[in-house]
């Protein structure tokens, strides 16, 4: 259930554009993931005997929980470099500004 | 210009009352001129430096005093500059100190070359310069003066992107020139007290906590073997 709602939300904010598309496909693979497991349970029984574990649902909590850590490691990463980009457009404007004033009082002293 | 022309950054953010004297301090030495990058201040720091006589670069949003710096070297670069000195806005450089500086520097035996004041400071300072010597292994005595002069070298690598994503110019920067194999000397120089008494880093309880994580968490993960 959860995954179908899911998945619908992300397929619209994807349509609506507030959510760029390379960032949609780990969603969407992570809805489909939910779906999956979510209609078949005998999968993470399955997978957590093979492990050793004996609560079975947790097996599917601890991936949940690995994936998200993952996702938030490279938003940040992603975040990091982006506030570099952004340093750097701040510095060029400045030295943009400063040319153009060089080249002004080149032209007025003419 | 003639190939010896320093070119003098001060990043200065808020610092109206003391940029002009400082920049008209400059201009008394020989061969120098200054860039005063104005990080996004609300007040007249950019008028009173340019009536001073400094060519200004201003910033629209606020980056902090090392990018500020950068932005300076970057324009200096442009013009064509083959040393940059970096100098506070507020008054604790004297023109003296700046040129003994520069006469270290036109020696060329070092690529870097810092201006060292170690009475300055509290107790609390000295600590943190201890501590800050342990994690990252740099051996210099005074970690966070802003008085340095860089030539052509360490210029293009500080003025790259690799160079922007440190937030001050301590430790980080330092490890970073370190690791590209640049020669770092300190000379013993005088500085003044602020004029207006208070740090920028050391100003509040908050900023000492972000500083002191930023550069223990910098010094470890950045260190030189």
């Amino acid at each position: 259930m959860t995954g179908i709602v899911a998945g619908s939300a992300i397929l619209y904010l994807i349509r609506r554009d507030h959510l760029a598309v390379h960032h949609g496909a780990w969603w969407i693979t992570a809805g489909f993931s939910m779906l999956g497991l979510g209609l078949f349970p005998p999968l993470v029984n399955g997978f957590a005997k093979l492990i050793g574990v004996t609560y079975a649902p947790i097996v599917a909590v601890l991936i949940a929980f690995v994936a998200l850590l993952i996702k938030t490691l490279l938003s940040d990463i992603d975040a990091s470099k982006g506030e570099v980009e952004r340093h750097r457009l701040v510095q060029r404007i400045a030295l943009l500004e400063a040319r153009i004033q060089d080249l002004e009082s080149q032209q007025t002293e003419r | 210009m003639p190939y010896d022309t320093t070119y003098i950054v001060i990043p200065a953010h808020e610092e109206e009352r003391s940029v002009g004297a400082v920049v008209a301090g400059l201009y008394e030495l020989p061969h120098v001129r200054v860039i005063v990058v104005d990080d996004a201040s609300r007040d007249n720091t950019a008028v009173e430096a340019r009536r001073a006589g400094a060519e200004v670069i201003s910033l629209c949003t606020r980056l902090g005093a090392w990018r500020a710096t950068q932005a300076g070297m970057r324009r200096a670069l442009f013009l064509g500059a083959k040393r940059v000195a970096t100098v506070d806005a507020d008054g604790q450089h004297t023109p003296k100190s700046v040129g003994i500086l520069l006469e270290e520097a036109a020696k060329g035996k070092s690529d870097v070359v810092i201006g060292a004041d170690l009475a300055r400071g509290s107790a609390f300072r000295m600590l943190a310069w201890r501590l800050h010597r342990k994690f990252s292994g740099l051996a210099l005595r005074d970690l966070t003066s802003g008085l340095r002069a860089y030539n052509a070298k360490a210029l293009r690598l500080l003025a790259g992107r690799s160079a922007t994503s440190y937030l001050y110019q301590d430790v980080g920067i330092l490890l970073l020139l370190q690791r590209d194999g640049l020669s770092i000397v300190e000379i013993p120089v005088k500085m003044e007290r602020r004029d207006d008494g208070h740090s920028r880093i050391f100003g509040t309880w908050a900023s000492v906590l972000r500083y002191m994580v930023y550069t223990m968490i910098i010094g470890i993960t950045k260190r030189n073997h």
